[in-house]
């Protein structure tokens, strides 16, 4: 293994050569231990792999903290967001509980039931009308009987 | 969140007050600047209070999906700006309302911030999401909308970077 391609083994996998794939971890613990200037170097990259660990990962202290307005000012704000997105409110109004969006697809149905049983006293009439439209002659029709 | 769901506003400010630290700190390393990073975190919740009958319990971690509305809304506002200020013209700010207990945890965050902002935007949201936010590869894929093939490459490229900075700021110090 040469420097470059233990370099590529920090970046990809960090700092610990035993978390590294079995046959890249030995090549690299054989680098760090030929105590040559290539050693050295490969021992200087892994202290600063360390050292950038330990600074990524202490987020407990170096985490930037939220200012203690802002989750008020985001909770004074949900009207808004509401009034800004009335398809929003509708969809979640339907989506949210099952019966409210099984009686809106039941609704076509009901609709056309209702319309069905309205027009079916009106049958008669319309034979009736279809007869004198179509007739050839106006003497064959009672007109009393409209 | 399923209190939030059915649009219960007490549920949802316990939400913000568990998930408003992580964000903001993501937000804050993203823009680089805590205005901007405030007003990332409240679209976000505003976000994802209108959306929240979107989301699917079970499918995706909560922590998840606020952080991807986040960086959606970070990308959209970044396309947004034509003049996209570099990072280098932002002096490193202190936080105005952070009485730090300890001068070394305060060095080593001005530390971190320098070295953050030497990346390039992409490389700096995938080595925060995944060593300092603590999500793991695939999350942080989830979040960047991206592959982990692709979150694997950039963090290698971003530890690369940050550890020569790292190393270069040693060396400095150590010369003093």
């Amino acid at each position: 293994m040469n420097i470059e391609d233990f370099e590529d083994g920090l970046d990809r996998y960090g700092a610990d050569l035993d978390a590294w794939p079995e046959e890249l971890s030995t090549a690299a613990h054989a680098l760090i231990a030929s105590n040559d200037p290539v050693s050295l170097r490969a021992s200087e990259l892994v202290r600063a792999t360390v050292g950038l660990d330990a600074l990524l990962t202490g987020a407990s202290t170096t985490a930037h903290p939220a200012p203690p307005y802002l989750r008020n000012r985001i909770l004074a704000n949900l009207g808004h967001a509401e009034e800004v997105d009335p398809v929003g409110r509708l969809l979640r109004w339907f989506g949210d509980s099952l019966w409210r969006t099984a009686i809106t697809a039941l609704l076509p149905l009901i609709v056309g039931f209702g319309a069905g049983v309205f027009t079916e006293g009106q049958s008669d009439n319309l034979a009736e009308i279809d007869g004198l439209v179509y007739s050839e002659n106006m003497q064959e029709f009672n007109f009393d009987d409209f | 969140m399923l209190a939030v769901k059915e649009g219960d506003r007490a549920a949802f400010g316990v939400l913000v007050g568990r998930h408003i630290q992580p964000l903001y700190n993501y937000a804050y390393r993203l823009s680089r600047n805590p205005s901007n990073a405030e007003d990332l975190v409240q679209d976000t919740f505003l976000n994802a209070w209108q959306k929240s009958g979107s989301y699917k319990i079970g499918k995706v971690q909560l922590t998840t999906w606020l952080h991807r509305i986040l960086h959606n809304k970070f990308i959209d506002e970044t396309r947004k700006q034509k003049d996209v200020v570099a990072g280098d013209k932002f002096d490193l700010i202190e936080d105005p309302v952070s009485p730090e207990a300890s001068h070394v945890a305060k060095q080593a965050k001005l530390h971190l911030d320098k070295l953050l902002r030497r990346l390039p935007e992409n490389q700096r949201a995938a080595i925060m999401l995944a060593r300092v936010q603590g999500f793991s590869n695939t999350q942080t894929a989830e979040i960047l909308n991206t592959s982990v093939r692709a979150v694997e490459s950039l963090l290698s490229r971003a530890r690369r970077t940050l550890r020569h900075e790292f190393s270069d700021g040693e060396t400095t110090q150590n010369e003093h």
